[in-house]
């Protein structure tokens, strides 16, 4: 029983510092949380479809608070907002339909190589 | 023109989150790097834009029963404590420190999974392999009679 107990607290306590690296990456930059939160999750032994799910649940409250801190702080002019976010919105039930027909092993990986470059691009 | 430009970036990243790879952390490269949007404004709509999207997954989430529930509190509480705190910091910071800070995480993280697949899929053919030899391997080193 020792050993369950004291495997439930590491646990908790990877969970806790996990959270806090997810909050200062969404707060700072304002995405990316789900980046850490889906492979912490899976570390904690929940299993992959599950972490998905539950980053989803974890991430949504975060992305109201900055989203709310971001947008009366004036960092959401209106005629850029709009557009941007019709987009995501129609966007993201293509993407939602498109899910069932495509590879995703090979999008995932093309997913990655973006991910390097623009993040080059925009530190160098 | 920059309408049509922000229409057209929101619907790819709108693609990549309804996929359920990360919408965010292509929109906001490509709307500063493409359209000129400093990187607080493309974070705060990020952070907007995905809402909606996230409100329906997670319904559907939680019908089919796949929210750890136990864990959503130890590791949100947390989160949206800092979150919120870095959130004001971020407000009061400079946007191009802040891209760059962004192009550093998506570098190292984005290598950091690449490695990360990669390794497991090599795993996975080791294991495959093993199992091939062993298999090949077993009547020949059954006694014979």
């Amino acid at each position: 029983m020792q050993v369950v107990a004291k495997y439930r607290r590491s646990v908790k306590v990877f969970s806790v510092l996990a959270g806090i690296a997810v909050g200062i990456v969404g707060g700072l930059f304002g995405g990316g949380g789900g980046m850490i939160a889906v492979p912490a999750l899976t570390l904690s032994r929940v299993e992959p479809k599950k972490a998905h799910a539950t980053a989803v649940a974890v991430i949504l409250p975060l992305t109201l608070i900055s989203g709310a801190i971001y947008f009366a702080k004036g960092a959401a002019p209106i005629q850029v907002a709009l557009p941007s976010c019709a987009g995501i919105i129609a966007g993201g039930v293509l993407g939602a339909l498109l899910l069932k027909k495509i590879n995703s092993t090979l999008l995932t990986h093309i997913f990655y190589v973006l991910m390097i470059a623009a993040g080059l691009k925009l530190a160098l | 023109m920059k309408t049509f430009a922000l229409i057209a970036i929101g619907v790819v990243g709108g693609i990549l989150g309804g996929m359920g790879l990360g919408g965010g952390t292509l929109l906001i490269p490509l709307m500063t790097l493409f359209a000129g949007v400093p990187q607080k404004t493309a974070a705060a709509i990020n952070l907007i834009g995905f809402v909606p999207m996230a409100a329906i997954a997670l319904i559907s989430h939680a019908k089919n029963g796949l929210l750890q529930k136990d864990r959503i509190t130890e590791f949100a509480i947390p989160a949206a404590a800092v979150c919120a705190v870095f959130s004001l910091i971020a407000i009061g910071s400079d946007d191009r420190m802040l891209s760059r800070g962004f192009g550093i995480f998506l570098a190292v993280l984005g290598a950091a999974m690449m490695i990360f697949d990669a390794l497991a899929m090599l795993k996975d053919k080791l294991r495959l392999a093993v199992l091939a030899i062993i298999r090949r391997d077993l009547p020949y080193s059954m006694p014979q009679k």
